[in-house]
């Protein structure tokens, strides 16, 4: 029997190809746009079409050595966001990733799936370092990084273009020793 | 113009380099990868890869042979991966033994760094290495290359904790470090 990932009020799902709707509606919500994490040959910036969504799940069901689920809530079903895990470098320091839709920041369901993710690897899988990226004009997401105790790394320069100007990826992580299950203190930002 | 330095050229990888390449990827020491790889990849493992390299005019890699020029012995190998045209790439270089502490990897960097700001016009160079080959790191800060980020115990090998490092020049560092040079690349 397989163990459900879950928490108060979200359960991670694999993705569906009914997913393809409410997923477009998340992507194309311009609060998204420039942090999408989506695979290599798609905009990060620009709408996606359905057909587009749907390339995009068939990739990230795909996954190997790593995962990407659908964040939906436990008793509406509604899409709340998605999370990805990746250890296809070395599973010692893997990486993750998550994203709550814009309607549904500021509730706390980034905690949870923070901690979903971290009980994940850290219960499941031999992480000993734990990182992720947050693009340095997402104030909110450096804030929830740093909240939860993940240490700043340093950066990725010139990562990409946004208004006009170059921005770097701030890089976060966090070591085994320093996890526990008790994420409190974290703002409900992510 | 052929990609030549006072002491070494930059050319394209040919038959007879094979075993070489196998070799330098079968030391422990050599082989250069933030995980230790099994020493036991054969010459025709890299035969196979190198009759599978296919005709484009848009390739998003490029591998380069480190010969000496006065002996025409392969000194290593250099290359940049993860192209994103007009933006940024990856290098990674790797020298075998013989040739440490000869000046020819440093001779290399510059060689593909020119080539690949002012022929591919890059906005920023990339690479990555870790704490656990101070040399590597070395080798980067004296070509111009600036630490981004330490991940933290995020490499097991040899017994030991290293921190992965990702190290990177941008476009205006490198023509800092070369007044000689003019950038006529507009900028953004």
């Amino acid at each position: 029997m397989t163990r459900p990932m879950s928490s108060r009020r979200i359960e991670l799902r694999p993705w569906e190809p009914e997913d393809a709707g409410d997923l477009q509606t998340i992507l194309n919500h311009p609060d998204l746009a420039g942090h999408r994490s989506l695979p290599h040959g798609f905009s990060e910036e620009l709408p996606l079409s359905k057909q587009q969504v749907k390339a995009i799940i068939e990739k990230w069901s795909q996954m190997e050595d790593g995962f990407h689920m659908a964040a939906r809530h436990r008793v509406s079903g509604e899409l709340i966001g998605y999370v990805e895990a990746d250890w296809r470098w070395d599973p010692h320091a893997p990486g993750f990733w998550l994203a709550v839709d814009p309607k549904h920041q500021r509730r706390g369901y980034g905690r949870e799936l923070l901690g979903l993710l971290l009980s994940y690897l850290f219960d499941s899988t031999t992480a000993h370092n734990v990182s992720t990226w947050v693009a340095d004009w997402n104030a909110a997401g450096l804030a929830f990084l740093e909240a939860g105790g993940f240490s700043r790394a340093g950066a990725m320069r010139r990562a990409g273009r946004r208004n006009g100007e170059p921005f770097d990826l701030i890089v976060y992580d966090l070591l085994r020793p320093e996890w526990t299950d008790d994420q409190g203190g974290m703002p409900d930002a992510a | 113009m052929p990609l030549e330095g006072e002491h070494i050229r930059l050319r394209e990888e040919r038959e007879g380099d094979m075993q070489v390449f196998a070799a330098l990827r079968n030391d422990l020491e050599t082989q250069a990868w933030s995980k230790t790889l099994p020493p036991d990849y054969t010459i025709g493992m890299y035969q196979k890869r190198f009759e599978a390299r296919e005709f484009s005019f848009d390739p998003r890699e490029g591998r380069f042979t480190i010969e000496e020029r006065e002996s025409g012995d392969v000194v290593g190998t250099i290359s940049y991966t993860s192209l994103e045209k007009r933006w940024s790439a990856t290098i990674g270089i790797v020298v075998a033994k013989p040739f440490w502490g000869s000046g020819y990897a440093y001779e290399a960097q510059e060689l593909l760094l020119r080539f690949l700001f002012q022929e591919l016009g890059l906005r920023v160079v990339r690479l990555w290495t870790h704490s656990g080959i101070p040399r590597a790191v070395g080798l980067a800060e004296k070509g111009g290359f600036k630490i981004g980020f330490r991940q933290r115990e995020s490499i097991y090998k040899d017994g030991q904790l290293f921190d992965n490092l990702l190290m990177d020049m941008l476009r205006e560092e490198y023509f800092e470090r070369h007044p000689e040079e003019e950038d006529r690349l507009p900028k953004l």
